[in-house]
This record gives structure tokens, sequence and C-alpha cells, in this order.
């Protein structure tokens, strides 16, 4: 089971919900993110840019580890991960 | 969060849009113009680069550009002066997947000519345009402009590489002019589909002294005319005022008497095709005021000479900078003209200048101020 967990007014897009539970089993985070995006439209424009790469400014996790410093999308997703979607602190202005 | 108020407009009020990098307000007030009433901020938090009243075919719609660092930008619209936005799903504002970019900001937006009454521009970072024909419902990429050579080599100056100045000629539909910091000026003469730079007489002080007058990538502020004269340009350069008369083909500097010919804000007077507003600034390094002193330089001869307007305005210890959307005028008699600073203040005359007030303070940094008459 994968979890993915949405903050702050990302919430909006989500009815509410912070906490999300796929029913499929992905094999990479970029899988996983492609089905909240069929979820909740409204999520991926402001997670992901036009050519479907995550916005510089915003960071996803996978338990505790940036993909960033993994392989991003392509990360492989064991069972039962949790993955979490943040805005980043470079961000502010 | 502070309660939002809104303001209510009717017919023949005078609205102000003021974007701001922290949320939009609007303001509105009637023919008279002495007091205002502030509604907002909506969208607290975003940067509001851009604001336009769209009040064709019987609309009553306020467009915002709303841009986030960590969210991406998207238009957002309101019917009812900022009590309902909508919030799209799928962003509105979006390059091709295939594209070699993605949408950084929304920096402008802008109605189309007058005998299309559904269409609307929008100019993007990295400097783009896009196109709706529909009113604002779905939009496409310029690729007239996208697909030219030049943009390869338009560079970014210190706010982002940003078409930031739409201008349909309202004499000509199939004309209209664009201004991309820093890129220079270009204009099409068969609706989008080509362009050509119109940067004669402009020039690039940042590049080798034998380089100032290239043919495209100076960094081009703003640029206005009037309909009445729609040959006629005027353009606030980064270092730099000019005037054409021919449509941009060339450009003549009417840098006459102005204490700096740098600045960002330029603005005609609806009323006057030859009065035009501008703002100097003392260095592309300094950004603000010359002297300390908040002046607007008005020109009554099409910049054969330009006065100062400082009736109003603080004489001491201003250390103002407005920007380039910074500045705007409505088209009632006498003309009201209006600007913001990055300090956060919002300042308006009624009486074309000879007279200034103070609308509000403590704002976020102003970014946009634009105007409407309601219908």
């Amino acid at each position: 089971m994968t979890t993915i967990n949405i903050t702050g007014f990302l919430t909006d897009f989500t009815a509410g919900r912070s906490v999300i539970t796929l029913d499929a089993s992905p094999a990479t985070v970029g899988q996983a993110l492609a089905q909240l995006w069929q979820m909740y439209p409204g999520l991926r424009d402001r997670v992901l840019t036009e050519q479907g790469q995550i916005r510089m400014h915003v960071n996803v996790f996978l338990e505790d580890e940036n993909i960033r410093r993994k392989e991003l999308l392509d990360t492989q997703l064991p069972e039962n991960s949790e993955i979490t979607i943040l805005p980043s602190v470079s961000g502010g202005l | 969060m502070p309660e939002i108020n809104h303001v209510d407009a009717k017919s023949g009020d005078v609205v102000l849009l003021v974007g701001t990098m922290k949320g939009a307000f609007l303001l509105s007030s009637n023919p008279q113009r002495k007091d205002w009433a502030v509604g907002g901020p909506y969208f607290p938090g975003r940067a509001i680069y851009a604001l336009i009243h769209d009040q064709r075919n019987g609309r009553n719609r306020v467009w915002a550009a709303v841009n986030s660092p960590h969210w991406g930008s998207y238009l957002s619209s309101s019917e009812n002066f900022g009590r309902d936005w909508t919030e799209p799903e799928a962003y509105n504002i979006k390059f091709p997947e295939s594209a070699d970019t993605a949408l950084k900001q929304i920096w402008q937006i802008e109605e189309g000519h007058a005998d299309d009454q559904d269409t609307l521009f929008c100019g993007v970072e990295p400097a783009a345009l896009f196109r709706s024909d529909d009113a604002g419902g779905s939009w496409s990429l310029v690729t007239g402009l996208f697909d030219h050579p030049h943009r390869p080599q338009w560079q970014p100056g210190g706010g982002g590489l940003c078409l930031h100045t739409i201008l349909p000629d309202p004499g000509n539909k199939q004309r209209m002019y664009i201004a991309i910091s820093t890129g220079g000026v270009y204009r099409t003469d068969d609706g989008g589909q080509t362009w050509s730079p119109r940067n004669v007489g402009v020039r690039a002080q940042f590049l080798p002294p034998d380089q100032h007058y290239p043919e495209f990538g100076q960094c081009v502020h703003k640029i206005v005319s009037h309909p009445s004269n729609p040959a006629r340009l005027f353009l606030q350069n980064h270092w730099g005022l000019y005037r054409s008369d021919d449509g941009a083909d060339t450009w003549t500097d009417i840098a006459n008497g102005v204490p700096s010919d740098f600045g960002f804000a330029l603005e005609i007077d609806p009323n006057n095709p030859n009065s035009a507003f501008i703002i100097p600034l003392e260095s592309d390094e300094f950004r603000c005021t010359p002297e300390a002193k908040l002046r607007v330089y008005r020109t009554s001869n099409a910049g054969e000479s330009w006065e100062p307007l400082t009736n109003g305005l603080p004489q001491e210890n201003a250390f103002e900078t407005i920007l380039r959307d910074g500045m705007s005028a409505d088209g009632l008699k006498p003309t009201g003209i209006y600007f913001g600073t990055r300090n956060g203040k919002l300042f308006g005359s009624n009486d074309a200048g000879e007279s200034w007030q103070t609308i509000a303070e403590g704002l976020p940094p102003v970014v946009c101020v634009k105007t409407s008459v309601v219908d």
C-alpha cells in the first residue's frame, strides 16, 4: 500500500484530505503520482511543470529522503511506502 | 489574515486594479476620484503581476495573473469584483509538453483589437505570447513569435526574461507590438504569424560601446501609444527615453531635461496624444527616485520637453521605485493618473498630474496598477 501526504493549500484540491491511500501498487514515485493526478486532477499542474518535471521549489519525499537525491520520479517504490509533497523553503519571498 | 473587504463599483465608477507581490487589491471611487474604498487582499501570498477588467460583450470580468514560486502560475477571473475567483484544476497558460521550456510567470494580460471582442493576449516569462479568442476560456501559444530565430539569444534582465508589454495597433488589426526584457520591441504586421525587431535608435548600454545599438536585445521597459495616433509610440528603456513617429521603424531620443533617462513606468494621457508621464529613477544600480524626491514627469509636446509634477508628492526621504506596470491612467476628464511603489504606496491624481494624493500606504510591493471605468 502506498500513502501520499498532502500538505497546506494542496488539500483544497483533495476535498480536504491530507492522507491519500492508493489502491494499486505503483512501482515508482512517478507512477504513484500519476495515480494521484487521476484521483485529484487539480494537483498535477501545481506540482509538475508542463514537461512533467517536479517544480523547482517543490519537494517530494519518499519516507524521509528527498527524491531529488535519488532518481526523481523514477525512484523505485518499496511496498508500503509513504510519499510526502511539501513546498521547499527555497521558494519563499 | 485580515478580514477581506470587497468593493461595490457601479456604472461610472473608477476601479483601480493593484497587483502586489503578496496579493491583489481592487479600489473603487466615484468619478470625483477623491475617496477610495479598498477591497482585498485577494490571493494573499501570491505575486499578482497583471490584472485587467474585461467589459467587452457585456462582461464584467476581472482577470488576475496569479504567480507562485512554488506552485506555478495561472490566470484566475472574477465576475463580482473579487468576491469569488476561479481556481482552475488544469492551468490555463501552459507551454506545449514538447516545448523546451516551462512557464515561470505570467507578466501581462491585454485585450486584442477592438474588432476582436473576445480576444485576449498574455505575455509570460520566459518571453512568449499566448492568445485566446474565446474571452479566456482557452489559450494557445503564438508560435510565430515562439519560433523566432532570435529567441535563443534573448537574455533575462534582473527581473527575468519577460514579455511584459502587449500593444495592439487600434488602426490596423494585423499589427501589434510587444516588448521583451531583454529582447527589445517586436512588431507583427500579419496578425502574429511573423515578427520583426523594431529597435533602430534604442541603445543597449550594458553591451560594449561598439554594440550599443543592436538590431535586438535591448532591455525595453515599456512602450505606449495613443489610439488617435497609433504610428506614434513612446518608449522607456533601460537607460533611454524615446519616441517613434513611424510605427517603431525608428526611434528618437527625447530625454530632454529629465533628471535621469533610466526608469520603468510610462503612460500615455488618454485625453492627449502628445502627453505622456514617466517616473525617472536615478540609475540601474540604485533604482530609486533621484535626489530622494518623488517626481512624476509629464510631457505635453510629445517629448520635446518634460516638466516635473510634485504637488502632493514627497520631496525628501522618498526612496521609491515604480516598476514597468506600476502606472496607469483613466480616460475621464481631467485625466486620472495613478501609480504604486515598491514600498507599498499608491498615489493618484484626478487632474492630469497637477496635484496628487496618497491613496493607500502599507501595501505589499506594488508591481501592477491598472484602471477601469465601469460601464
